[in-house]
């Protein structure tokens, strides 16, 4: 099972026990011909972080027939694709976008603003793969695919700060990032950069 | 590398209105969700594609096809400059659509799991509302009228970012 955050925003999670490994930029799963689509959301509201785990049965069942007198729109448009349009966009216009319309509005409320394209990777302790080490990942967007940059040497080792405890990463933006300890502990961390 | 070759192996596809489209499994192989398929030997005759209509079907196939006949970058790591002015300047010309058709492009792109198509179909939505104002972005996404928002509660939400404003 693995996960991958973008953005801080949303993460997305591959079916655990199945005999595909996928990209970081993996969608959606095949599972016996059938198209699941899997998305783990890392919520950050208040001082918890909760994931939500959800396989849709494709979003087959929710993509419409489109006829066209009734031409698609943007409520029509999954989650996950808005916020990923709207994790390139200036400030500002985010910033309008909440008056544009409701589901927008309720959208970027619901997110921290993605002021660049910097992102932390935490190799997940909770999923018990890997130590938890603490990576500075910045995103590169080709042409054909997009790369996460990920310094070799820069890491920090979670498990050696706050020693003890389970910790999981609860959003990141800008280069910030916000744990979640399991010891009721709330932190809020810049490390430095090279 | 010439990729096409007459014995190839070929996928159907068919869209919602039930037009077919046999494309070459290569190009079917640029969707990851089709990749699946084929190799979970899903994929036996034809693909039934019932939420694509063949407007956009036929689009996204275009897409494929240019996408699979370019080299990839990890084929040859000095791969010609050329070849990446041309797919770039391909995709500039793809995304020239109206603003319907690339939101059919994009939800179709999704379902097929194409990403470097979802990133192209976001990136032109993005650069279209960029800059732009509320007003303008709402006519520009197609904003649902049930979805607008009341005058008190944009007020509301002009205030509480004023300084996007000035």
């Amino acid at each position: 099972m693995r996960i991958c955050l973008y953005y801080g925003i949303y993460a997305n999670i591959v079916s655990p026990n199945r005999h595909h490994i996928y990209s970081n930029d993996c969608r959606t799963t095949s599972v016996e011909g059938i198209i699941y689509k899997s998305i783990v959301r890392t919520s950050v509201e208040g001082s918890g972080v909760g994931f939500k785990v959800g396989f849709n049965l494709g979003d087959a069942m929710s993509l419409k027939l489109q006829s066209h007198c009734n031409p698609i729109s943007l409520d029509d448009l999954p989650e996950d694709l808005i916020f990923d349009i709207l994790s390139r966009l200036p400030e500002t216009t985010i910033i309008y976008c909440k008056c544009v319309c409701k589901r927008l509005r309720n959208l970027v409320s619901e997110i921290w603003l993605p002021k660049c394209l910097l992102i932390y990777q935490y190799q997940s302790m909770l999923m018990g793969s890997q130590s938890g080490v603490l990576k500075l990942v910045e995103i590169e967007e080709e042409l054909d695919q997009n790369h996460l940059l990920c310094d070799p040497l820069m890491g920090i080792d979670m498990m050696k700060l706050f020693p003890g405890s389970v910790i999981r990463l609860a959003g990141s933006v800008d280069g910030l990032a916000r744990f979640w300890v399991l010891i009721s502990l709330i932190s809020s961390f810049t490390p430095s950069t090279k | 590398m010439s990729t096409s070759s007459s014995s190839s192996k070929k996928i159907v596809l068919k869209s919602a209105d039930n037009e077919t489209f046999e494309i070459d499994e290569i190009v079917a192989l640029e969707s990851q969700a089709i990749k699946n398929m084929i190799e979970d030997e899903c994929a036996d005759n034809v693909i039934p594609l019932g939420n694509i209509d063949s407007k956009t079907l036929s689009k996204i196939i275009e897409y494929c096809k240019k996408h699979a006949e370019s080299p990839k970058k990890d084929d040859n790591a000095d791969i010609d400059e050329k070849a990446v002015e041309d797919l770039k300047s391909f995709d500039a010309e793809f995304a020239k659509v109206d603003m319907p058709l690339i939101q059919d492009i994009l939800m179709a792109a999704n379902f097929l799991n194409i990403d470097n198509l979802i990133g192209l179909m976001c990136r032109t939505i993005a650069d279209r509302i960029k800059g732009k104002t509320p007003e303008e972005i709402r006519k520009i996404l197609n904003i649902n009228k049930n979805d607008l928002l009341s005058p008190e509660q944009e007020a509301k939400a002009r205030e509480e970012n004023s300084w996007a404003f000035d």
